[in-house]
C-alpha cells in the first residue's frame, strides 16, 4: 500500500461533501429530475439506485456540473454550482468521475501517459512530480508502468478501466463519483474492482458517490442510499435500514425482483 | 403462424475454433464445445469474460470474425445437420430458426430508422404475406409486451431518443416477432435494472411457452441461471468444465472452478460487514491461462486450490458423475 500517494491533499472541509437541494431538470415535457434533494456526508459512501430512466445519470451529470438545472441548487464542498469558469481547474481536484465506459476518460488519440500529463497542468505541478505519483498509483492498481506508452486500444478493457481510475486518483480528489462501476463485469472481476475501490476509500477517506442498479453491491459498500424512481427520490436513509426493511413500495419491488441463486427451480423440470 | 414439428433437441457438437493473427500462433478459443438444448428449455452458459461464451453464440449465428477458423463441429436441428464451418448454411438459419439478442443493443439497431421500421423489417422477412396494418398491430403489441408504456408513440421514436434499457427492449421485441426455434440471448439484461430484467426474462419464458422455442442464455449472472435456466454449462478458457441440471450444478458443483466462481456471487441477502468500509469481496485468484500456451492437464489446475500432482498429468474428459449421471465435470477429483 502507498497511502501517501493516494491521500487527499485537502484538509477537512465542510461536513457535507455534496448537497443537492430541490433539483429540477426538464427535457422537453419530461421531468428527468423532479425536486431531488440529497446530502452526502464528507468521507461517506453514498449510493444512488433506481431503474434505467429514473434520473440517476442526470443527477450525476448535475453533480459533476455537466447538466444545467432548471431549478434548485447543487453545492460541492460548500461551493454552489456551476462553479465560475476560473474555478474549473480547482473543481477538478475536488470531484472526479469514474465513468462506466473508460473510453470517456481516455482520449483514443493520445498515449495514456499524455492523458495523465494533463493532470500536471491542472494541478500546477511539474510533469515529473505527476509522473512520480502516477508510478505509485499504477503499482497500487496492478498496472504495468509501461502502460503510459500505450494507446487505450492496446490494453484490455479491465486495464483501461483501471487506467481511468488512476487518472481520477491522480487529481487527489476529495470526491469520487462512480457510475455503474460493476456493469458488464463478471463476478470475479467485479470483486476485484470493488476491493480496489474499498481500499482506496480506506486509504484516502475520499467521499464516494456510487450510482448503480446493483442493489446487492450497493447494500454492502454504502453507508446511505437514495432510491430514485421517475425523477424523484422515493426513499433514502441508512443502507442497512432502507435495503433491509424498505418502506417505499418501489424499493420493495426492486428487492423482490432481485434474482437469487438460493432459489433454484421455478421451472427446473424438463 | 404456428410452426409445427419442433420436437427434438437442438445440438451443438464438438465445436472447435481457432483465432488466427498476423504471423502469430493460432489461439484455440473454443475446444470441443458440445451443448444439448432440449425443446422448450432454457440453457445457461456461464463463465468469466474472455472464456469464449460470446464466440459460441456468434458461431451458431454464422457471425464469426474473418480471423476465426472453425476446426470442427456441427449443429443438429430437427433432421438437419449443419457444418459449423459452412457460414452460408448457418446464415440461412439466422432470423427464422436462430435469433439473437446482443449484449449491446446498438449493434442490432440502425440510428437512421425508427423503432417501427425495425419491427416492420423483421415481420416482412418472417411473414411476407401479412399486410401493413397487421404488421403494425403485431409490432405495437410486441412493444407493449416488452414493457413500453405508450407503444404506438414509441413506434415513431429513433434510437437516440431511447435509453440503453429501452433500446435493449426494442431488440427483444424484434426477436419476439421473429418467432425463432432458438433464441440466443447474450447478456440480454446487463444494461437493465432488476425490475425490467425480471419482466424481460418472464417475457422470454412466456415466448418459449407460446411458440415452443428454446433459449440459450449467455450470462454471468448466477441469479438468472438459478431462476430461469433448466440446464447450465460452465465454460472456462474455451472449454466446458461442467454441465448438468441447474439444481445439481448450482446446488452441488462438481468442478472446483464452478464452486470458486459461484463463491464470488454477491447475493442480495449476503451478511453485511460491521462497517461498509470493511466489506471485501470474494475473487478467483489468478488469471485465465494464455490460449496459445495452455497448461498440460487440467486447464484450471494453475488457479485451483484443490489441485494435486495428477491434475497436471493428463487433460481430463467431461465425464458423468457416479451419483448424479446427468451432471458431468471435467475434473479427476470429482468422479
Amino acid at each position: 500500500m502507498h497511502p501517501v500517494s493516494l491521500a487527499s491533499a485537502a484538509p477537512a472541509g465542510p461536513s457535507t461533501a455534496i448537497n443537492v437541494a430541490s433539483a429540477v431538470v426538464t427535457f422537453g415535457p419530461m421531468r428527468a429530475l423532479d425536486g431531488v434533494s440529497i446530502a452526502v456526508p464528507t468521507g461517506s459512501c453514498f449510493g444512488i439506485v433506481g431503474e434505467s430512466g429514473s434520473g440517476k445519470t442526470t443527477l450525476m451529470r448535475a453533480i459533476l456540473g455537466l447538466q444545467r438545472l432548471n431549478a434548485g441548487e447543487v453545492a460541492i464542498m460548500g461551493v454552489v454550482q456551476p462553479a465560475a469558469r476560473r474555478d474549473f481547474r480547482r473543481q477538478a481536484t475536488t470531484i472526479q468521475p469514474i465513468f462506466q465506459d473508460p473510453a470517456q476518460s481516455l482520449s483514443p488519440r493520445r498515449r495514456i501517459g499524455q492523458s495523465m500529463d494533463e493532470v500536471a497542468g491542472c494541478l500546477g505541478e511539474t510533469r515529473d512530480e505527476t509522473r512520480a505519483r502516477l508510478a505509485d498509483i499504477l503499482q497500487r492498481l496492478a498496472l504495468p508502468s509501461g502502460v503510459v506508452d500505450l494507446y487505450p486500444h492496446q490494453i484490455s478493457g479491465g486495464q483501461a478501466r483501471r487506467a481511468a481510475i488512476a487518472r481520477a486518483l491522480l487529481f487527489r480528489p476529495r470526491i469520487l463519483v462512480a457510475d455503474e462501476p460493476t456493469a458488464g463485469l463478471d463476478v470475479s472481476v467485479q470483486g476485484d474492482l470493488l476491493n480496489l475501490l474499498q481500499e482506496i476509500r480506506a486509504a484516502t477517506a475520499v467521499t464516494m458517490l456510487v450510482i448503480s442498479h446493483n442493489l446487492a453491491v450497493v447494500r454492502l459498500i454504502t453507508d446511505q442510499v437514495a432510491v430514485m424512481h421517475r425523477g424523484r427520490i422515493v426513499e433514502q436513509g441508512d443502507s442497512a435500514v432502507v435495503l433491509q426493511t424498505p418502506r417505499a413500495d418501489y424499493t420493495r419491488q426492486l428487492l423482490a425482483s432481485w434474482p437469487r441463486t438460493g432459489s433454484v427451480t421455478e421451472s427446473a423440470a424438463i | 403462424m404456428e410452426k409445427n414439428n419442433r420436437s427434438g433437441h437442438i445440438g451443438l457438437h464438438n465445436l472447435s475454433i481457432d483465432f488466427t493473427g498476423r504471423g502469430a500462433k493460432p489461439s484455440p478459443v473454443l475446444r470441443d464445445i458440445s451443448l444439448d438444448i432440449p425443446p422448450r428449455s432454457v440453457v445457461g452458459l456461464v463463465g468469466e469474460s474472455g472464456s469464449g461464451k460470446s464466440t459460441v453464440a456468434l458461431a451458431l449465428m454464422g457471425l464469426l470474425a474473418p480471423n476465426a477458423r472453425v476446426r470442427g463441429g456441427h449443429v443438429s436441428l430437427r433432421d438437419r445437420r449443419i457444418d459449423c464451418a459452412d457460414g452460408a448454411a448457418l446464415a440461412g438459419l439466422r432470423g427464422r430458426e436462430f435469433a439473437m439478442i446482443f449484449q449491446d443493443p446498438a449493434a442490432s439497431l440502425n440510428p437512421v430508422f425508427s423503432v417501427g421500421a425495425h419491427l416492420h423489417e423483421v415481420l416482412r422477412h418472417c411473414d411476407p404475406q401479412a399486410d401493413r396494418a397487421a404488421r403494425q398491430a403485431q409490432a405495437v403489441a410486441a412493444l407493449g409486451t416488452v414493457g413500453f408504456d405508450r407503444p404506438e408513440a414509441r413506434m415513431r421514436s429513433y434510437i437516440h431518443e431511447l435509453s440503453g434499457g429501452m433500446r435493449q427492449r426494442v431488440v427483444i421485441a424484434m426477436a419476439l416477432l421473429a418467432r425463432p426455434s432458438l433464441l440466443i440471448a447474450d447478456e440480454p439484461t446487463t444494461a437493465l435494472d432488476v425490475t425490467v430484467e425480471a419482466q424481460v426474462m418472464a417475457q422470454m419464458c412466456a415466448l418459449r411457452d407460446e411458440i415452443g422455442c428454446s433459449i440459450l442464455l449467455i450470462t454471468h449472472s448466477l441469479g438468472l441461471v438459478a431462476r430461469y435456466c433448466d440446464q447450465a454449462a460452465v465454460i472456462y478458457a474455451g472449454e466446458i468444465l461442467e454441465r448438468g441440471p441447474v439444481a445439481d450444478v448450482l446446488g452441488r458443483p462438481l468442478h472446483p472452478y464452478t464452486a470458486d466462481l459461484f463463491a464470488c456471487d454477491v447475493e442480495i441477502d449476503a451478511p453485511r460487514a460491521a462497517s461498509p468500509l470493511e466489506q471485501r469481496f470474494q475473487v478467483v485468484p489468478g488469471d485465465l491461462p494464455p490460449l496459445q500456451n495452455l497448461p498440460n492437464g487440467c486447464i484450471y489446475a494453475p488457479r485451483c486450490s484443490l489441485a494435486v500432482a495428477d491434475c497436471t498429468m493428463a487433460h481430463p474428459n467431461l465425464l458423468p458423475h457416479a451419483a448424479t449421471p446427468r451432471q458431468e465435470a471435467r475434473c479427476i477429483l470429482s468422479r
